[in-house]
């Protein structure tokens, strides 16, 4: 499966994108942020990346504010 | 602080859960009732006491020993994984047990996230919001996997650890 991540600024964001996403059904997991995206330690959150859409408008609607989504590769 | 500055003109900054005068909206003026709205933190405040009671009747040796040993079995199984590099103080009896590792071209978001994925193992990666101690050690920007055997923590759970490490890194 591909999988997406989200970066955000805050972890505030991250567990508020979490709550949001889990109560709308979506398969999601927090993860470490990846390393190629970020050297940042916090948390990002993962989605199935063929849900790529809905994810970005489900988190735009809520105004939860997001630093990036990017595709995941994994080695 | 200005020995000029009265501390009760400072303005609260959370209001409610008064705790001592319930009838009123308002913060009380007395100190220190009027900057600690709400319940203190109880719970924070018992599990630390408990925490210090059983490290005084275990003594701070055994609690010690005991890190020693799991620190030891784990930097001892780690370094012989081919690509491992463990970044560690040599003087053991300096050490805590906090164990750093990197591993030749796999990205330390990576294994962490496949440790707690497939294996249910914690670590803490990256840069650990310490940068300055990781441009020491050489391991900027990409940080490090941070290892940490607990004083409950057995050799079995090392052990299996090290065989957790030795899988992810295979594939």
């Amino acid at each position: 499966m591909k999988y997406g991540v989200v970066l955000f600024h805050t972890t505030s964001a991250v567990m508020k994108a979490e709550k949001l996403l889990v109560k709308k059904g979506f398969t999601i997991k927090l993860i470490p942020v990846p390393r190629e995206f970020s050297s940042d330690c916090g948390l990002s959150l993962r989605f199935d990346w063929e849900r790529r859409d809905s994810v970005a408008s489900e988190l735009n609607a809520a105004g939860v504010e997001m630093m990036g989504i990017h595709q995941m590769s994994l080695k | 602080m200005s020995d000029a500055m009265d501390i009760s003109r400072v303005e609260t900054m959370v209001r409610g859960g008064t705790g001592s005068q319930s009838e009123l909206e308002e913060q009380p003026e007395e100190l220190p009732d009027k900057y600690e709205s709400g319940t203190a933190n109880m719970v924070g405040i018992a599990g630390l006491g408990a925490g210090l009671r059983f490290v005084c009747e275990r003594g701070l040796d055994q609690v010690r020993e005991h890190f020693k040993q799991m620190t030891q079995v784990l930097v001892e199984d780690l370094s012989v994984i081919p690509g491992i590099r463990l970044y560690r103080t040599i003087d053991v009896e300096q050490a805590v047990s906090v164990i750093s590792f990197t591993a030749a071209g796999r990205r330390v978001s990576e294994i962490g996230m496949r440790l707690d994925d497939e294996f249910g193992i914690l670590s803490r990666v990256g840069l650990h919001c310490a940068p300055a101690a990781h441009r020491t050690i050489g391991s900027f920007p990409e940080g490090t996997v941070r290892l940490s055997p607990g004083f409950f923590t057995t050799v079995d759970d090392i052990k299996k650890t090290v065989r957790a490490i030795s899988e992810v890194l295979k594939t």
